[in-house]
Parts: C-alpha cells; sequence; structure tokens
C-alpha cells in the first residue's frame, strides 16, 4: 500500500464517520426519516418496501412481521417530501389508488395525523408502527431509523 | 343453433337482471330494498350491534364511510334503418316501426339511443367499513342505479374479512366476483379511465356479485409482489316464473405486479341451470313440438342445465412516466355448442397535469359461429319452416345482441377538478361487424358514434 492511497483510505474513513456523526451533530441538516419502533426486529427498509407497505400491496414487513403504515396529513410539508422521493405519485394518483383498494374490500389508506410529533409518538408506541417524517432528528427512545435521505 | 340456447338464458337472464323497466329482481341472499330514510335506520342499527363488541365505540376510529357519485349522460346518432335483410340473420327483424338503433352494450338491457339520456351513467353508492377488531372488518355497501332499480339503493355487497395472517385474508358474504383488473370498482368511475369499461370484455361475463368465500394472499418475492385469490360460491337470480342458478362456481385471480408492470389472469368455472325447465307455456310447446320432429338431441343441444361454462381473461398494465398501457383479454366458453366469445381492449393513457386523455380500441369476436349455429337452424327450416321461425324467435327474445362481433375505437378527455372529483368526456366510433353487434334495431357493417359525458366524484 503506498503513502497515496493510504491518505485517500484515511480520507474516506474520517468522511464516513463524518457523516455517521452529521445527524447528531450540531450543525445537523434536516433529513427524511423513516422509522419504526425499537423492538421491531426490522432495521432497514428499502424505498420500493416502503412504497408497497404504504400502497397497501403488502402488509407486512420482509421479515414476515405485520406493518401498520402511519401517514401524515395532505398539508403537511414532510408528506410532500414522502410523495415525491417514495410514492413518487400525485396526490390525485394516490387518491384514486386508495379508492380502487377502498371499494374493493383489499384495503384502506394508512391513517393519517397532523404532524411529526404524533408519528414518533405512535411509533415509540407500536411495535408493528411504520412511520416517516421530515425534520432533525433528536433523540428519541424507543425508535429505530430504517431508512434516511438528506434533504437536497 | 338450438345451442345458443344456453347463451340465451344466460343472457335473459342479464337482460332481466339489469332491465330498469322490468321489476327488480329478490337475490336468495340479503337482497334488501331500501328507502334513504330507512338506509339511516340501519347505519344506526348496525352501530348499535357493533358497539358492544368494542364497549364504547369510537365512530371516527373504526367507522368507515367511503362513497362514491357518478352524474353523466350519453347519446347516439344511430339512424333507423328498414331490418329484415338477411333472413339467415336471426336478429336482424324487420324494423316497420322505424325503431332508432339502440345501444345495449351486449348487457341485453336499454343503454343509449338518440336521445341524452342521464340513466345509464348515473349512480351512487356508500360503503361502510366498521371495524369489529383489529384484524376483523364487516362491510357494506349499497349502490342506488337507475339503470337498475330507479335509484332505490340496493345493499349490494356484505362480508365479513378477517386477517388471518399480515398478508392472508379470509372474507365471506356477498362481494363482487374478482375477474376483471377493474371488476370491485366497476361503479367508482375515478378508478378508471373511462367513462364506462369496454363493453367488448366487460359484458363476457355479466354476473358481478358472488355469494362465498375467497382468500387474499399477497407475498413479495424479489421485486414483485404476487396476489392471488381463489375464490367459491354460488349466484342466484329469481324472479316470479323462473330461477337461475349459477352453481359450484369457483375460480382463481392472480396478479404479478412490480414498480410499473401488472400482469392478471383469471380462471372461473360455472354450472347454469334453469328452474322450471321448460320455464313457460310456449317454451313447453316448442319442446313438445321439437320431441314430435324427432329432434330430441337438439333438445338436449339446447338444455343449458347442468352444463359448465368456462372463462379466462389476462390483463396487464404497464405505466412509465406519463404514459399508461393497459389491455385485457376475455374468453367464454359456454357448454357444448353454445357460442364462445373473445373479447379484448388495449388503452393508451396520456397524463399532463390535470389533464387525462385516452385512446382505446376494442373488439368482441363470435369463435364458433359456423358449427354452433347454421347448420342446425338449416335442419329445422327444412323440417318445419314454422317450428323453425318460432324457435328463432324464441331465441331472439332471450339472446340480447351479446354475441354479436363489433369493433370500436373511444377517445376520451378527462380533467381533474380535485384529487376527487374529475370531468370525462368520450366519442365512441362503434363498427357492427356482424348482424346487430352492440345495438339492437341496427344493421350489419353498420357505424354509429356515441357521444358522452360524466363527473365522477369519491368521497
Amino acid at each position: 500500500m503506498n503513502i497515496s492511497t493510504a491518505i485517500r483510505s484515511a480520507l474516506k474513513i474520517t468522511g464516513l464517520m463524518l457523516c455517521l456523526a452529521l445527524p447528531f451533530s450540531a450543525i445537523a441538516k434536516d433529513s427524511f426519516y423513516v422509522i419504526t419502533n425499537a423492538n421491531n426486529s426490522v432495521l432497514s427498509l428499502s424505498k420500493s418496501d416502503i412504497k408497497n407497505i404504504f400502497l397497501g400491496k403488502i402488509r407486512s414487513f420482509p421479515n414476515g412481521s405485520q406493518a401498520t403504515p402511519l401517514n401524515l396529513r395532505k398539508d403537511s410539508s414532510s408528506r410532500k417530501f414522502f410523495m415525491d422521493e417514495i410514492i413518487q405519485t400525485s396526490e390525485t394518483k394516490w387518491r384514486s389508488h386508495w379508492a380502487r383498494l377502498i371499494f374493493t374490500g383489499k384495503g384502506r389508506p394508512p391513517k393519517e395525523y397532523p404532524s411529526p410529533k404524533e408519528i414518533i409518538a405512535l411509533v415509540s408506541q407500536r411495535e408493528t408502527a411504520l412511520g416517516y417524517f421530515f425534520g432533525e432528528l433528536e433523540k428519541i427512545e424507543g425508535i429505530t431509523v430504517l431508512l434516511e435521505i438528506p434533504a437536497h | 343453433m338450438t345451442a345458443n340456447m344456453a347463451s340465451a338464458f344466460e343472457k335473459h337472464y342479464t337482460y332481466l337482471l339489469q332491465d330498469s323497466r322490468m321489476r327488480t329482481p329478490t337475490m336468495r341472499f340479503a337482497n334488501i330494498y331500501l328507502a334513504p330514510e330507512r338506509l339511516q335506520q340501519i347505519v344506526l342499527l348496525i352501530t348499535l350491534l357493533v358497539s358492544p363488541v368494542s364497549f364504547a365505540f369510537d365512530f371516527e376510529e373504526q367507522l368507515q364511510i367511503s362513497g362514491f357519485l357518478s352524474f353523466g349522460a350519453g347519446i347516439t346518432d344511430a339512424e333507423p334503418y328498414p331490418g329484415g335483410n338477411n333472413p339467415n340473420d336471426p336478429e336482424d327483424n324487420n324494423n316497420s316501426e322505424e325503431e332508432t338503433p339502440k345501444y345495449t352494450a351486449g348487457s341485453g338491457r336499454f343503454i343509449l339511443d338518440d336521445q341524452l339520456s342521464f340513466e345509464q351513467d348515473t349512480r351512487a353508492g356508500i360503503q361502510f367499513d366498521f371495524e369489529i377488531d383489529e384484524k376483523t372488518v364487516a362491510t357494506l355497501q349499497f349502490v342506488s342505479k337507475a339503470a337498475i332499480n330507479n335509484y332505490d339503493p340496493e345493499l349490494s355487497w356484505a362480508y365479513l374479512s378477517h386477517q388471518l395472517l399480515p398478508d392472508l385474508t379470509v372474507r365471506g358474504g356477498r362481494f363482487r366476483l374478482p375477474i376483471y383488473l377493474a371488476s370491485d370498482y366497476l361503479d367508482v368511475g375515478l378508478a378508471y379511465p373511462w367513462i364506462r369499461p369496454p363493453t367488448e370484455v366487460y359484458s363476457t361475463i355479466n354476473m358481478s356479485n358472488l355469494t362465498g368465500v375467497d382468500l387474499l394472499y399477497s407475498v413479495q418475492i424479489g421485486d414483485w409482489i404476487w396476489s392471488t385469490q381463489p375464490f367459491i360460491g354460488t349466484s342466484v337470480f329469481e324472479r316470479g316464473d323462473f330461477t337461475a342458478e349459477f352453481d359450484n362456481l369457483y375460480g382463481i385471480s392472480t396478479t404479478f405486479t412490480q414498480d410499473y408492470f401488472t400482469f392478471r389472469l383469471a380462471y372461473m368455472e360455472y354450472e347454469f341451470s334453469i328452474e322450471p325447465w321448460p320455464f313457460n307455456d310456449s317454451h313447453a310447446s316448442l319442446v313438445d313440438a321439437l320431441l314430435l320432429v324427432g329432434l330430441d338431441e337438439l333438445l338436449e343441444y339446447h338444455d343449458p342445465n347442468q352444463e359448465i361454462t368456462r372463462f379466462l381473461t389476462a390483463g396487464i398494465q404497464f405505466a412509465i412516466s406519463q404514459w399508461t398501457l393497459q389491455s385485457e383479454w376475455a374468453r367464454r366458453k359456454n357448454p357444448e355448442g353454445g357460442p364462445a366469445v373473445d373479447g379484448y381492449y388495449i388503452t393508451l393513457q396520456y397524463q399532463w397535469q390535470r389533464w387525462h386523455s385516452h385512446m382505446t380500441i376494442a373488439g368482441r369476436k363470435e369463435l364458433n359461429e359456423d358449427d354452433r349455429f347454421h347448420s342446425d337452424l338449416d335442419q329445422l327450416i327444412i323440417i318445419s319452416p314454422t317450428l323453425a321461425a318460432n324457435f328463432i324467435a324464441f331465441n331472439h327474445a332471450g339472446i340480447g345482441t351479446e354475441d354479436n362481433e363489433s369493433d370500436s375505437l373511444t377517445l376520451g378527455v378527462s380533467y381533474s377538478f380535485s384529487e376527487t372529483m374529475i370531468g370525462k368526456l368520450e366519442l365512441s366510433r362503434i363498427e357492427n361487424k356482424e348482424s346487430t353487434g352492440f345495438f339492437e334495431y341496427a344493421t350489419e357493417d353498420d357505424i354509429n358514434h356515441i357521444l358522452s359525458f360524466v363527473i365522477d366524484v369519491i368521497f
């Protein structure tokens, strides 16, 4: 291993450490977080897993346990980020998707809550809960971050 | 020729079921007709019944009410023609009254003619989902349509569903037969791009509700989700003078879906029967006459009782950015010698902001016209022209127009006023390939247009 490679790996490690430290550091920027209860054995989810659960296509986490998605109301800025980044569809299409499922008896849309505060509180209480929010992650007991997307 | 009866009675069944001018039939299972004020009482009663289960009934948490409403109208440019040109065509009747061709969409019931009509495309429905516990839901759906029973609300669904595993649910009761892509939300206009789902496919089986049990199972396999829904049950139709039964009905519907792609396949079988048989006096004398001329085989051939009808359908949907391509195909095979029909449609949709447009081509083909129709008829004509004429008349009364060939092109544009309200405008060009196609009193190779609009709302 020559010196330049060593320096490069050292920088990489430092960079990685910085990245990991970021959400908790003083200069933390807002991110988008998908969270579940800390007692849930699931540790990470892909965008498409999250999308499938929120669209009611699948009702369980990849490990087979029940998933209860919690949504934010339409006026929430977190919801907008969520629709753009994860669901990748318009509110109109979301609504007609759920109209199909409701009148099919094959599912009902995730319940909606007014603010991230309620979502975080519910997720920390219910093992099956799956929620999201956009903001700063404070140290919260009882939740696991499954996916994080930094703000653009 | 006689074998056509199987379909004839099936048609007759749907005709009677859906015709607004006849009194609505009573289904064996919970077919309750309600005045609007009764609806309120029933909801209240159900609320009271469900409440004790969950001590304090939390209205907002445990009851979900969803509804839909469509208000629309349509008109055709069809002009009367004299008719009776083709003596070999049992449906080509002499049109001395100069009746305007009526678009029946293969259902045997009136849908549209040359007067603007609001009856076909106007309807409303309300659905109550009562959450009994975390895993059990009771669902009731009431639908009100002019085209069926003059806007009297009808309890169209009533079932209990229970989640056995996160992705395995069992349902029991009365629900929609899950055979087409849009089967489950046929009445909910907002959920599909057209004003009415393409007739060429959606009328191959008109029976829509099933009393029985089904299972809903989904599993994720890599990027794909595989959902499957086996179902079993019966469908019964009773009227003063006869009962039509769809027994031993079972099938399976299965869907593979990925982010932008859906593939669906469904298969179903059922045993069709009519009681009494022969079902009226004129039919009885026809049967006697056929026996007299020694056409027992013909009789057996036309008796649909205890025969099995098979049905297969496939559909795909592919969505990429602003474009969606959707297509379905369906084939119905009736018992021995009965008509086999194929229907298909292809819809291409484009979305631009709040505007959507679609182009749909569709067609209906009869697969075995030659071997099931003319040879028997010719034989009968030689033996007894009068009997043959009776037979044709009898057959014609029941057959409706379903089994005729037709092609159509539809252009539609729609505008989303909001997420819950959409306005649609459509122009269809319908060409009859054989006989009267999807019209009554039309002619072979006739081309007619339909202009329609609708406002679809969900709440």
